[in-house]
């Protein structure tokens, strides 16, 4: 199969069930909530060091936020609800709490629930305030600037990580320029992120490591220099690889943010060297989510 | 389809009835026998109470159990709603006392006035009341509204939100002297203006004033006279309320000012009165009022007000003599 004479190859890329929820942070302007959204889902890219996966989802109008103010759309993803709590807590304790004029809501809805500001009100030493409007809890934190506003919890639901596609290439520019090109279509997309700076990861991991302490470890079949001393399963004359990661909602969304980013790829990367897309396939140890490339695309 | 209606036999127009219980959610899985069958308690003195079936006292028309309206005059009929678990209330005309008593969710419409302990005991659902409220709603000296919400057009008695616990309360026109006394969580918005005490031993809470004093019908003093257990007050210009300088509140008002500028003080404290026991007001922005005030206007009986979405605030805090936390809230024009 090929796309704008690019091959897609018959393959799968692996995916793995998480938890996830949505925060939407609003602020006096887009400025400061985008501020607050992008500290909070730093050094989020990856759950095997960061504790979750994170990343901006979209823009809110203010019209459309609770607050009526400017708002961002971020999703958090982690392997489990007691994690997702940790972290959602932990970060918007640090990121968004501390930001200027912010404030932050859950954004979605559902049965199961984790702490918001029912953990972050202590923060204010006995002068916070609860408000119960339309059977949602806000609590009021006195800061500096004013008042911090915080819904008491947020949903989580089910979600898909660690879907994928990589980007093989003659050169490295054309790489970066094909992914570039797939994260521009991708971002316009809702219910999922790219948690990898600018959603592309050049250190593909495979499951294992030789290493006992470790659990993952450079996708070395991948890496162009040990092309002569592995099993390497970059195609003939390609230099470089990158590999795009997403984080879904559902699966469809997942599949659905796929299709549109390697469309985009094949058609930005066509005259700069791009020679193949694949997908992250670890002989099915990774994960119960298996993205067909060609299903996919068909 | 029309609702399920109950009319009042007019041999019952001045005999105290209690209607605890005759709620949508008993008359959906009963048939229309079973409903005529249905208790309600009528006093024939003030000492003596008698049980009667619902059939004695009011005429059933067959409709939809969902919707249950009341027709009739019913200023003698109490407790309407009592116990609601769902599904609505419609009475049209004026009501008794302890309206939605006990009422846990659903929604109950009065057209025209409603007497003492409106809502006293909500715990949850919504109240609206198109006419005024009398003494004690959403209060109660024992325990009062413990959720849901209540919508007055008119307005409100006396000590309105009494020991109130939670939930919020939108009173469009005057409200009576003892609001939100010992008030221990909630919130009251007012369109209009409230008579002094106000927020005596009030622990936490908020009240909102949608108006600066001696703005357009928005009105804030202390009568010398308060009114008769009862009277519900149309006008507290009528009951002798002094109404604040209006040349400040329109110098206040003719100025914009923004983050950074010196704040006028004296003109801020000159707007609105001093309330024993709270703090001097001072003006703080607050980005939760836009949810609030977007609730309290997702609604037929809402305020009209200057911004779309209110934060600039004139913010007093008490009952302080009591060490309580409770606020007292006027939202500035944009």
């Amino acid at each position: 199969m090929k796309i704008n004479d690019v091959e897609i190859q018959d393959t799968f890329a692996e995916a793995f069930p998480m938890t996830a929820t949505r925060l939407i942070i609003t602020a006096e302007d887009r400025f400061w909530a985008l501020r607050a959204a992008e500290s909070m889902t730093g050094f989020a890219t990856s759950v095997i060091a960061c504790g979750c996966e994170a990343g901006i989802e979209q823009e809110i109008a203010a019209e459309m936020t609770p607050d009526g103010r400017p708002g961002i759309a971020v999703l958090v993803f982690a392997v489990s609800g007691k994690e997702l709590e940790k972290q959602v807590v932990r970060r918007v304790g640090q990121c968004v709490l501390t930001c200027p004029s912010t404030s932050v809501f859950a954004g979605m809805k559902g049965e199961k629930r984790i702490s918001l500001g029912s953990h972050l009100r202590y923060f204010g030493d006995g002068f916070q305030i609860s408000k119960l409007v339309g059977g949602v809890r806000y609590w009021r934190v006195p800061v500096m600037d004013g008042e911090f506003v915080c819904q008491e919890d947020t949903a989580r639901c089910k979600a898909v990580g660690g879907g994928n596609f990589l980007v093989l290439s003659e050169n490295l520019k054309g790489a970066l320029k094909s992914c570039e090109a797939a994260m521009d279509a991708m971002r316009q997309l809702t219910d999922v992120i790219m948690p990898f700076p600018g959603g592309v990861a050049r250190s593909g991991s495979k499951v294992g490591s030789k290493y006992k302490s470790l659990n993952a470890s450079t996708n070395d079949a991948f890496c162009p220099t040990l092309r002569s001393v592995t099993d390497t399963l970059l195609p003939e004359g390609v230099s470089a690889a990158l590999e795009v990661v997403i984080d879904g909602l559902t699966e469809a969304d997942v599949a659905r943010a796929m299709r549109v980013g390697i469309l985009a790829a094949c058609e930005a990367g066509r005259t700069l060297g791009l020679r193949a897309i694949t997908g992250g396939n670890y002989g099915g140890k990774l994960g119960p989510y298996h993205f067909h490339l060609r299903e996919i695309l068909q | 389809m029309k609702p399920l209606t109950i009319t009042l036999r007019s041999d019952f127009t001045n005999v105290p009835i209690n209607l605890t219980g005759i709620t949508p959610c008993k008359i959906r899985e009963l048939n229309r026998f079973a409903i005529e069958r249905l208790p309600i308690q009528i006093a024939e003195s003030e000492y003596r109470q008698s049980d009667c079936s619902l059939a004695d006292v009011f005429q059933v028309a067959d409709g939809n159990p969902e919707v249950l309206r009341i027709d009739g005059q019913l200023e003698h009929c109490s407790h309407i709603g009592g116990q609601m678990q769902n599904g609505s209330i419609d009475a049209r005309g004026s009501v008794g006392a302890n309206v939605g008593f006990q009422m846990r969710s659903g929604s109950i419409t009065i057209h025209g006035d409603a007497a003492d302990h409106c809502a006293s005991n909500l715990r949850g659902g919504h109240v609206r009341v198109t006419g005024s409220v009398g003494n004690y709603a959403a209060g109660d000296n024992n325990r009062g509204m413990r959720g849901g919400r209540l919508t007055v057009a008119g307005s409100a008695g006396r000590w309105l939100g009494t020991r109130m616990r939670r939930g919020i309360v939108y009173v469009g026109g005057e409200v009576g002297p003892g609001a939100a006394t010992r008030m221990i969580a909630g919130t009251l918005v007012f369109g209009s203006g409230a008579q002094l005490p106000l927020g005596t031993d009030m622990q936490r809470g908020t009240i909102v004033f949608c108006e600066l004093p001696g703005t357009q019908q928005a009105k804030f003093g202390a009568t010398d006279q308060p009114p008769r257990s009862g009277e519900i007050p149309r006008d507290t210009r009528q009951t002798g309320v002094p109404t604040l300088d209006p040349d400040a509140t329109d110098d206040f008002r003719s100025q914009e000012y923004v983050a950074g500028d010196e704040l006028p003080r004296e003109l801020t404290r000159s707007a609105v009165p001093p309330i024993a026991g709270f703090t001097e007001p001072d003006i703080d922005e607050l980005s939760f009022l836009p949810i609030l005030m977007r609730e309290i206007a997702n609604d037929s009986i809402r305020p009209t007000l200057s911004t779309k979405h209110p934060r600039r605030v004139l913010r007093s805090l008490g009952d302080r003599a009591s060490g309580g936390g409770g606020e007292v809230l006027w939202l500035l024009p944009k």
